[in-house]
């Protein structure tokens, strides 16, 4: 089982690594998180919109993320929910600021 | 020929609430695609449904009818959300107290009720929905004519 966490772990942090194209910085702390960046148009409610999102390593999201104000560039945006996938990624739901 | 009384009851509400404090010019009669960020915070209206009587003997019928409207404040903002549907509404509600005029004639919508929906985004969207219902007569064989 530890194996499989491990390897599953590897696997992670190479798509991570391979397909990232986003930092996310946090303000407080500095802390930082790389991932999968993408904002896929939404028109929730009848309003255009996208739904801004990170995917990262579950094990790379400090404690205390939700409700924090970070960066990718020059972008600002709060972190409000972190949704892990149950294989080691989460996806850490992002609003603008 | 007039227009059906259901198109001009539209035009007339789009007139009534276009130049409110919070919405604008951006008054949207029966619309179909989504809003972009330059029509909101806005007003979407429909007329939802209705439902008619006879209320005479001869012909052609008089109908009474209860048109059910519905207005739809609808913002996007990362804070005071709810505020700024419950202010809308406030100029909604507000504005049609003074009735619209239809064919010359001022005609009194009810309000019957609303509901309220949010949604997460890369910026939150919510939405006040405000029924009215609006009773008028018409004769069965002229929806055009108020009568």
């Amino acid at each position: 089982m530890v194996a499989a966490t491990a390897r599953e772990d590897r696997l992670n942090r190479a798509c991570v690594r391979h397909h990232g194209n986003a930092v996310l910085v946090f303000a407080v702390g500095g802390g930082q998180v790389s991932g999968i960046f993408d904002a896929a148009y939404a028109d929730p409610l009848g309003m255009e919109n996208t739904r801004p999102r990170l995917l990262c390593a579950a094990a790379d999201v400090p404690s205390g993320a939700v409700g924090q104000t970070a960066s990718i560039g020059a972008e600002a945006f709060t972190v409000r929910a972190i949704e892990p996938d149950g294989t080691g990624m989460a996806a850490l739901i992002l609003e603008r600021v | 020929m007039a227009d059906h009384l259901h198109k001009q009851i539209r035009a007339a509400l789009v007139v009534r609430l276009t130049g409110l404090t919070t919405s604008g010019a951006r008054v949207y009669a029966n619309r179909l695609y989504p809003m972009d960020s330059a029509s909101l915070p806005g007003l979407r209206l429909y007329a939802d449904s209705e439902s008619a009587e006879v209320v005479t003997v001869h012909g052609p019928a008089v109908l009474e009818r209860a048109l059910d409207i519905a207005v739809e404040a609808c913002a996007q903002a990362s804070s005071a959300l709810d505020d700024t549907l419950d202010l809308m509404s406030k100029e909604v509600e507000t504005a049609l107290a003074g009735g619209i005029t239809v064919a010359g004639r001022n005609l009194m919508p009810t309000y019957t009720g609303m509901s309220y929906q949010d949604e997460a985004a890369d910026k939150p969207v919510g939405v006040k929905r405000m029924t009215f219902s609006l009773t008028f007569a018409a004769a069965a064989n002229a929806p055009d004519t108020l009568l």
